[in-house]
C-alpha cells in the first residue's frame, strides 16, 4: 500500500527522473568517441603525433615534459623539480633536440596518490610526451597508467612501480638491491651470519623487509628478527630490546628516524650497524649526530663526489650535475634527489633523440617504445643504462652508483668505507 | 622466561612516551576547562617549542635563554589564536570552534615549514649521559621528561584547587553563565587559558625534542594521542587526563615489546575500545548481560525495519498532499536553489572536458556522499565522529579485495562493503552511543588506526603500504564507466540518492526525535523518545554513505591505498561539514563544494607563484586561514547564510507582491477606462 501511495507522489517522479536523466547520460557519454572521452589520451596524441607530421611547426614548438612532484611536502619534491629543471636548462642552451626546447611542466602531486592520479590525468591530457614523478604516488599512477598513456618514469623509490614491465611505467630510483648493499659488507667484511632489522613505515621502509629476506638468503645470512616502527613514534627501545634479544652479529637499522639509532646507542648495544641511504640526507645526518657515527649505509656517489677517484666514471657526471646546479640555484645547496629529475629528463630527451633520428612521428608511443631500446648508449648517475621491453629499470649495477660510507664528523659529513669509491666492489 | 630486565625496559621507556602523551592532554584540558574548545593546535604548539630550541641551539644560544624563549613565544602565539580566532566567535558550536584550532593549527605548521625548513631538528639535551633501572637504560633527558610531567601535574592540581585564577576557571567549566554573574571575567580567563596551554606546550616540546626529534609535521601525532588522553579523563580532570596518557604510552610499549611492533597500534586502539565499551557497561545498567542479547535482538530488528525507513521516508513523502500555495511561496527560492543545483551539476561534464576540472568535480561528488552522512551524524545527532573515513577506507579496500582477488563485480562488492560498514558502525555505535562525550569519537578513531594498521600489515591482501592495484572502473549490468564523465554521472546519482535520504531523514520521525533530543534531551526522552536507538541508526546510514563512496573512489583511481582514506579525510569532512553547516542536510554537500573550490582557486590563482619553493606551502596556509576567517564571520556555516539569504528574497517577494498587485489592479483600470490600449 505505501508503495502504491508513493508512487502516486511528486519526489518519486523528480528522484525517477534524476536518476533516469544521469543514466542517459551516462550512457550518451559512453557512445562518445575515444578523443572524447574525457581523459583526452586519443585527443593528446593525435596532438602530439600531428605536431611530428608538420615539420616546420614542429621544429619550433618545445618538448613538454610533466613533472609530477610533491612541492610543498618534505619529500624532496622541489629537488626532483628542480634536477628536471636543471638538465632542461642544460639541453636547451646546447641547442635543444634537433632545434627543439625543452620545456617542464609543473604539477604538484601534494605528496598524496590520489592527488599523483589526479594531476597524471591532467599532464595526460596535455601535449606532454612523457612526465617524470617521484615520491609517493607511483603505484597509483601505475595503476590508471594503461588508460593515460603517458609515459612516465618514477623515482618513488619502490621496485614494484616499475617490476614487472608494465607499458609507459619506468623507474630510476633502486630500492631492493640498494638496501642490500650494506648486508653484502656485513657479510665480506665482518663475517656476520645473522642480522636484525629495524624498519619503519613508509613506502620504501616496508620494500626492505623483503629484499633483505631474499639477498640474505642468496649470501647464506639468516635474519633472526625484524620489528616494526613508525617515524612519528618518541621511543623504539621496545623494538630494539627485542632485536637484541636474538642476538645477531649485526643490525640493521633503517636510517628514516635517527630515534632507532640512538635508542640503540642509548641501550648500550655494541654490534655493527647497517643501513640503507637514508641518512645521506644532511638533516637526518645532522639530527643523528653522533649517535650515527660508525654507521655503514649505501650513499649515492654524488654525495661524496670530491672522494671519488678520477678514473670513477660516475665523477664526471656527478660534477656536471653540481656545477650546472649551482649555476643555475646559487644559494642553495646541491640537494641529492635532484639527481633523479636531472636523468630522467635527460632519459626521455635521449629517447627523443632516438625517435627523430629513426623518423618516426614522435609520440608518446615511440618515446615509451625507445626508452626501452637503450643498450648502454645512455649514462646517467645511476651507471650504464641497458632497458628493454621486459626491464623498464633505467639502473646501472647498483655498486657502480652507490658507495658505503659512514657519517663523520657529529653529522657534518660523509665518508667512504671499504673502498666502494673506487669501484673496487661487486 | 620472564625477563624483569625487559619488562623495566618496555615500561619505563612507554611511561616516558606516556609523560608526553599526558602533558599534551593537559594542555587540552586547561583550555577546555575555561573555554569548551578543543584545541587541536595543541600538538602544534609542542612541534613549535621543539622547533625554536633546536633553532636557538644552532644559533648557538645557551639553553637557559632557548628554553624561556620558546616558551614566552609559543605563549604569545596561543594569545594571538584566543584573540584572532575564538574571542570573536566564543559562542559558537563546539565542533566549528575545533574546525577552526585545525585550521590555526595548518597555519602554524605551514608557518613552521617555511621558516625552519623540511629537516628534522634535534634540540640540545639538558643534561648529557645515560643511567640505569634494573637493567632497563635511559638517556637523562628522560627524568627530566618524567620530572617535568610530575611537576606540572602537581602544579596543576595545586592551580585549579588553591588559586583564585585556577578556581574561577573551574568554575567557567561548570557554569560559564554563573561564573560570570559571580563577577568572574570570561575574556580574561581564555587569554589565560589559551596563554597557560601554549607556554606549556611550548616547555614541552623543548623537553621532548633531544629523545625525539622534532620537524614541521610532528605536531599532529602527538596533538592526537593527546586528544585521546585528554578524552579518557573527560577533559575536566588533570590527574585523569595524565592517568590517560601514562595508560596510552605504557600499552604502546608494552603491546610493541610483548605482543607485535607491527600490530602494536591495533593492540593499544583495540585495548581503548574494549576499555570505552566497558566503561559503558560498567555505568551503564541497560547494558547488564541478561539483558543484552535481548536489546541486541531488539536493535537488529529496528535497524532492519528502520534501515529502509530513510527510503520509506522519501516513498511516505512522495505520497503525501501536496503543500499548499503559502508553504510553496515561502519555499520557491531554495527548490529554485536546488532545482538549479540539479540541472547545473548534471550540465557541468557537458560543459568541460578539463580533465582536472572533472577530477575536482568527482572528488567533490564522493566527499559530499560522505559529508552528507557526517553531516546528519554531527548536526542531528550531534556526535562527533573522528572515524568517517574508516567507512571509506572499508568500502575501497572491500571493494578492491572481492573485485580483483576473487572476481566479484562491482555492485556486488560495493553491497557487501556497504553491509560491512554498516554491521561495524552498529557495533561501534551501539555500545558508545549510551553516554555523552568523546566516546564514539574516540572509538571511531581507534577503529580507523587499527583498520589501517591492518591494511598496511596485510601485504597479500591489502597490497600494504604500496596499496592494491589491478581494481577496473565500475561496472553495472554489462555497463562500464570508463571515462570520467561516465563516472561523474554514477557519483552523481549516488549523491542525489545519498541526499534524499538524508533529506527524508530530516523530515522523518528520526529526525524530528533527534530535533527534539538536541533541543531538551531531557524532555525529549521523558516523552519515550529512545536517543541511543536512533543514533545509532543514523551512524548507521552516515557509514552507508561513506562506505559506498569509498567503493565507487577504488573504481576511479583503480587503486586502494592506507594514504587515501588516512585521518586526513576525517577532518577534511568535518570541516567540510562545520563549513557548510551543520543544521542542515545540504551543509555537506554545500561545504564541500565551497572548501574544494577554495582550495582549487587558491591553487590557480597563482598566490604562491613568487614565493619559490614553498608555493604549495602558502596555497595550503592561505586556504587555512580563508577557512578560518569564514567560520569566525559566519559560525553557523554556509547553510545558514544561504537559508537567510533565501528567506530575505521571499521576503522581498511577499513585500512586492502587494505592490505588483496593486500595478496589476491599476493596469487592469487603466484599460477598462481606455487609457491604456493593448
Amino acid at each position: 500500500m505505501s508503495l502504491l501511495r508513493v508512487l502516486r507522489g511528486s519526489t518519486f517522479w523528480l528522484l525517477t527522473l534524476g536518476l533516469a536523466a544521469s543514466l542517459s547520460f551516462a550512457t550518451a557519454c559512453g557512445d562518445d568517441d575515444d578523443d572524447d572521452d574525457g581523459d583526452g589520451t586519443a585527443e593528446a596524441d593525435d596532438d602530439a603525433a600531428d605536431s611530428a607530421d608538420d615539420d616546420d611547426q614542429a621544429s619550433a614548438e618545445p618538448i613538454l615534459i610533466a613533472s609530477l612532484n610533491p612541492l610543498g611536502s618534505g619529500q624532496g619534491g622541489q629537488d626532483f623539480l628542480e634536477g628536471m629543471q636543471v638538465a632542461a636548462a642544460a639541453i636547451n642552451q646546447a641547442g635543444g633536440i634537433n632545434g627543439r626546447q625543452i620545456e617542464i611542466e609543473s604539477y604538484d602531486t601534494e605528496g598524496n596518490p590520489e592527488v599523483a592520479t589526479a594531476v597524471y590525468r591532467e599532464a595526460g591530457n596535455t601535449d606532454a610526451l612523457a612526465a617524470f614523478q617521484g615520491a609517493t604516488g607511483g603505484q597509483a599512477i601505475r595503476a590508471i597508467s594503461d588508460e593515460i598513456q603517458l609515459p612516465v618514469i618514477t623515482a618513488g623509490g619502490i621496485d614494484e612501480t616499475f617490476k614487472p614491465a608494465v607499458d609507459y611505467v619506468f623507474g630510476n630510483a633502486p630500492t631492493g638491491e640498494l638496501s642490500t648493499i650494506a648486508l653484502d659488507y656485513a657479510s665480506d667484511e665482518l663475517g656476520a651470519t645473522t642480522v636484525a632489522l629495524l624498519h619503519f613505515d613508509s613506502e620504501f621502509s616496508q620494500g626492505i623487509e623483503g629484499a633483505l629476506e631474499a639477498r640474505a638468503q642468496e649470501i647464506g645470512m639468516e635474519v633472526v628478527a625484524v620489528e616494526a616502527a613508525s617515524v612519528a613514534d618518541a621511543d623504539v627501545s621496545a623494538q630494539l630490546t627485542n632485536l637484541a634479544a636474538s642476538d645477531p652479529d649485526v643490525f640493521y637499522i633503517e636510517g628514516l628516524s635517527p630515534v632507532g639509532i640512538q635508542g640503540f646507542r642509548t641501550l648500550g648495544l655494541d654490534a655493527p650497524v647497517i643501513a640503507e641511504q637514508w641518512l645521506s640526507i644532511p638533516g637526518l645526518a645532522q639530527a643523528c649526530g653522533e649517535a650515527c657515527e660508525g654507521v655503514v649505509f649505501a650513499a649515492h656517489k654524488c654525495r661524496i663526489t670530491e672522494q671519488l677517484p678520477d678514473d670513477d666514471p660516475l665523477k664526471a657526471v656527478c660534477e656536471e650535475y653540481a656545477s650546472r646546479y649551482s649555476a643555475m640555484f646559487p644559494d642553495k645547496e646541491v640537494p641529492l634527489f635532484g639527481i633523479y629529475g636531472y636523468d630522467a629528463v635527460n632519459t626521455i630527451a635521449a629517447a627523443v633523440q632516438k625517435v627523430l633520428d629513426s623518423g618516426d612521428d614522435l609520440t608518446r608511443e615511440s618515446v615509451a617504445a625507445a626508452i626501452e631500446t637503450f643498450a648502454g648508449d645512455l649514462f646517467t648517475t645511476q651507471g650504464e643504462i641497458h632497458t628493454s621491453e621486459d626491464n623498464h629499470a633505467l639502473l646501472g649495477p647498483v655498486t657502480e652508483s652507490f658507495a658505503l660510507v659512514t657519517i663523520v664528523d657529529g653529522g657534518a659529513g660523509w665518508e667512504c668505507v671499504y673502498e666502494t669509491c673506487s669501484g673496487t666492489v661487486d | 622466561m620472564f625477563d624483569t630486565s625487559d619488562f623495566s625496559q618496555f615500561f619505563l621507556s612507554g611511561l616516558m612516551v606516556g609523560c608526553i602523551y599526558a602533558l599534551v592532554a593537559l594542555g587540552f584540558v586547561v583550555v577546555v576547562n575555561v573555554t569548551r574548545v578543543y584545541n587541536f593546535a595543541q600538538g602544534e604548539y609542542v612541534m613549535l617549542g621543539g622547533m625554536i630550541a633546536a633553532w636557538g641551539s644552532r644559533s648557538d644560544w645557551p639553553l637557559l635563554a632557548t628554553v624561556p624563549f620558546a616558551v614566552i613565544v609559543v605563549g604569545l602565539v596561543g594569545l594571538a589564536q584566543e584573540r584572532l580566532t575564538v574571542a570573536p566567535i566564543r559562542n559558537a558550536n563546539p565542533l566549528t570552534l575545533v574546525v577552526v584550532t585545525l585550521g590555526v593549527g595548518i597555519v602554524i605548521r605551514g608557518a613552521a615549514l617555511i621558516l625552519f625548513g623540511k629537516d628534522l631538528f634535534r634540540a640540545p639535551a639538558f643534561t648529557e649521559g645515560v643511567f640505569e633501572i634494573n637493567g632497563a637504560r635511559f638517556v637523562e633527558q628522560t627524568a627530566w621528561v618524567w620530572a617535568v610531567t610530575a611537576l606540572l601535574l602537581v602544579a596543576a592540581l595545586l592551580f585549579f584547587r588553591f588559586t583564585m585564577l585556577g578556581r574561577a576557571m573551574r568554575a567557567c567549566a561548570v557554569n560559564p553563565r554563573a561564573a560570570r554573574l559571580m563577577g568572574i571575567r570570561l575574556e580574561r580567563l581564555s587569554m589565560a587559558a589559551f596563554v597557560l596551554s601554549a607556554a606549556l606546550g611550548g616547555l614541552v616540546g623543548t623537553v621532548i625534542a633531544p629523545i625525539t626529534f622534532t620537524s614541521w609535521e610532528g605536531g599532529i601525532a602527538i596533538g592526537v594521542k593527546g586528544f585521546i588522553a585528554a578524552a579518557l579523563g573527560a577533559f575536566t580532570n588533570p590527574a585523569a587526563a595524565v592517568g590517560g596518557g601514562l595508560g596510552l604510552g605504557v600499552a604502546e610499549s608494552l603491546g610493541a615489546g610483548y605482543v607485535s611492533s607491527a600490530y602494536r597500534d591495533a593492540f593499544v586502539f583495540g585495548i581503548l575500545i574494549v576499555y570505552l565499551v566497558g566503561r559503558e557497561f560498567s555505568t551503564d545498567q541497560s547494558l547488564h548481560p541478561r539483558r543484552l542479547w535481548q536489546q541486541l535482538r531488539h536493535g537488529l530488528a529496528r535497524l532492519q525495519s528502520s534501515g529502509g525507513e530513510a527510503l520509506a521516508g522519501v516513498l511516505e513523502r512522495a505520497g503525501a498532499p501536496a503543500a499548499e500555495g503559502a508553504t510553496l511561496r515561502r519555499r520557491a527560492p531554495a527548490m529554485i536553489a536546488v532545482a538549479a543545483f540539479l540541472l547545473l551539476s548534471i550540465l557541468i561534464p557537458q560543459l568541460t572536458s578539463d580533465v582536472r576540472d572533472l577530477d575536482t568535480m568527482i572528488s567533490i561528488l564522493l566527499l559530499g556522499i560522505g559529508a552528507t552522512g557526517l553531516g546528519l551524524v554531527m548536526g542531528y545527532a550531534g556526535q562527533f565522529v573522528l572515524g568517517q573515513a574508516a567507512f571509506y577506507l572499508i568500502g575501497g579496500y572491500t571493494t578492491g579485495v572481492l573485485t580483483v582477488d576473487y572476481g566479484w563485480g562491482a555492485l556486488p562488492a560495493l553491497l557487501v562493503a556497504a553491509l560491512l560498514s554498516a554491521s561495524l558502525a552498529f557495533a561501534i555505535g551501539w555500545p558508545t552511543m549510551r553516554l555523552k562525550g568523546f566516546n564514539l569519537a574516540i572509538a571511531t578513531l581507534a577503529m580507523h588506526f587499527i583498520l589501517l594498521v591492518v591494511v598496511r600489515q596485510e601485504m597479500d591482501l591489502t597490497g600494504g603500504v604500496l596499496g592494491k592495484t589491478g581494481i577496473q572502473p565500475f561496472s553495472a549490468f554489462g555497463w562500464e564507466a570508463r571515462s570520467q564523465k561516465e563516472f561523474y554521472y554514477v557519483a552523481w546519482a549516488v549523491l542525489v540518492l545519498s541526499l534524499l535520504v538524508a533529506y527524508n531523514i530530516s523530515r522523518s520521525r528520526m529526525g524530528r526525535a533527534l530535533r527534539a533530543l538536541g533541543n531538551s534531551p531531557e524532555a525529549a526522552e521523558s516523552l519515550g523518545i529512545d536517543a541511543t536507538k536512533y543514533k545509532v541508526q543514523i551512524f548507521v546510514i552516515s557509514s552507508v554513505m561513506a562506505s559506498v563512496a569509498g567503493s565507487l573512489w577504488a573504481h576511479y583511481l583503480r587503486f586502494a591505498g592506507p594514504g587515501t582514506w588516512d585521518f586526513s579525510l576525517t577532518i577534511d569532512l568535518i570541516t567540510y561539514v562545520v563549513v557548510g553547516g551543520m543544521t542542515s542536510v545540504w551543509g555537506g554537500l554545500i561545504g564541500t563544494i565551497f572548501v574544494r573550490v577554495l582550495q582549487e582557486w587558491v591553487r590557480d590563482s597563482g598566490f604562491g607563484d613568487t614565493l619559490s619553493g614553498n608555493q604549495s606551502t602558502y596555497e595550503v596556509i592561505i586556504s587555512g586561514v580563508l577557512i578560518v576567517v569564514f567560520l569566525v564571520a559566519f559560525p553557523r556555516g554556509l547553510a545558514s547564510l544561504l537559508r537567510q539569504s533565501c528567506a530575505r528574497i521571499s521576503l522581498l517577494l511577499a513585500a512586492a507582491r502587494p505592490f505588483a498587485l496593486s500595478i496589476g489592479h491599476r493596469a487592469r483600470a487603466a484599460f477598462a477606462n481606455g487609457k491604456l490600449r493593448r
